[in-house]
């Protein structure tokens, strides 16, 4: 098995960093992430259930590892906000701003993932549906809501 | 990769089917249709391009025996042991402790703490027009506008701040002298001057180089110049990378 996930790490690993890295933008991190999504395999191999393509499987994986780093970095952002002077700051708009980051981090856990791979990835939704195991009227459902979101978070100043 | 704004058109390529294809773990059933849509489509010629450069280009450590990284295992510690570590030192001592982050590990479902002491982190400010917001990674910039740089570190030291951008080309955005600037330790502390950026589009690297001595920026210079992507800092310095695209004005 540590053969056969090794040979993965030697294909697929370059695509983890890429995505990674377009997620987090910072490689130090996403380099941290392709080590543990692999190591993480490595130790508990069943959580590849063999159901879709392993290609597949590293995607939702580091989707999903993203997200909780970025989910972290807010906080941590907010402490830094509390214990340092005061920043003239103002919420960036969506239009001008990375869209999907500013949103993964308000947005619920399948609403953020799918951001993920329509906006970032460029997914169909049929595509969409088959990461994350729903029907594709699900996706769309989602989408519509994703997109009332960026609509409403512009008109807030 | 880039963070679109707006998602592909409708009849392209995902990224996703384009790694399939590169791999060869294309539904053979879509083989065809994808080719045909390649052939057509200058667009996802162009993305299939730049994924395979990338693919290319990444450089990628041996995969270690161990179940985690190394990095992480020094880190992660589990929230028990941490909180009767922090309740010994702080009676014990009386030591102040630092702020820790608290996360759901994605593996075993466990709360682990992640400790923030000693990390150096480059941040920056942007001013467009009359706005001033807080930039990050993946911020798309446009020409003109000025970006203010920051840092937050546990330990004092010196720092610089280098650039590459758009066109491979490196600057020494901070300071303006061959000599590193000292820093206290802080969190959030806004370094001297701006930069108003030029018309070079892009992919742009922020790379905030930070010292536990006095190191010729010059040398700094050479250092992400040899290998940008993952630079190699001189020993007692570490480099926070900052990933941001700069596009041209409508």
């Amino acid at each position: 098995m540590r053969r056969a996930i090794e040979a993965a790490y030697r294909t697929q690993g370059p695509i983890v960093l890429r995505r990674a890295r377009s997620l987090l933008g910072n490689d130090a991190d996403a380099r941290e992430v392709v080590q543990e999504v692999f190591t993480s395999l490595l130790a508990r191999p069943e959580q590849y259930s063999g159901a879709g393509s392993l290609m597949a499987f590293l995607y939702r994986a580091t989707t999903n590892r993203c997200l909780n780093r970025i989910r972290n970095r807010k906080t941590r952002a907010r402490l830094l906000r509390n214990q340092g002077p005061p920043l003239a700051v103002a919420p960036a708009r969506a239009e001008t701003c990375s869209v999907v980051r500013e949103l993964l981090e308000r947005l619920p856990e399948q609403q953020a993932a799918v951001a993920v791979y329509y906006y970032i990835d460029g997914m169909t939704q049929v595509e969409i549906a088959g990461m994350l195991g729903c029907s594709r009227r699900h996706v769309g459902n989602l989408l519509t809501r994703l997109r009332g979101r960026v609509s409403r978070d512009e008109v807030t100043p | 990769m880039t963070i679109r704004e707006q998602h592909i058109p409708d009849d392209c390529l995902s990224d996703f089917v384009l790694d399939a294809l590169r791999i060869g773990a294309l539904d053979p059933s879509r083989g065809p249709e994808v080719r045909r849509h390649l052939l057509s489509c200058r667009r996802c010629r162009a993305r299939q391009q730049q994924l395979d450069a990338d693919a290319e280009a990444s450089e990628l450590p041996p995969l270690p025996a161990s179940p985690l990284p190394f990095r992480r295992r020094l880190r992660t510690i589990t929230l028990y042991t941490a909180a009767v570590a922090a309740l010994i030192v702080f009676v014990v001592i009386g030591v102040e402790t630092q702020p820790e982050l608290i996360e759901k590990s994605p593996d075993t479902g466990d709360y682990v703490s992640t400790r923030v002491k000693g990390t150096a982190r480059l941040l920056f400010h942007v001013r467009r027009d009359e706005r001033v917001f807080e930039g990050g990674p993946g911020e798309v910039l446009y020409p003109g506008d000025t970006v203010r740089f920051a840092y937050s570190w546990s330990q004092g030291g010196t720092i610089a701040v280098l650039s590459r951008d758009g066109a491979g080309v490196l600057s020494v955005y901070f300071p303006a002298t061959d000599a590193m600037h000292e820093i206290t330790a802080g969190h959030a502390i806004s370094l001297p001057g701006a930069v108003l950026l030029d018309d070079t589009t892009g992919a742009e690297i922020f790379y905030g180089v930070f010292c536990t001595r006095r190191v010729p920026v010059e040398r700094l210079r050479q250092a992400v110049a040899q290998h940008p992507q993952d630079p190699r800092p001189p020993s007692g310095c570490t480099i926070d990378q900052i990933r941001v695209r700069k596009e041209a004005r409508d």
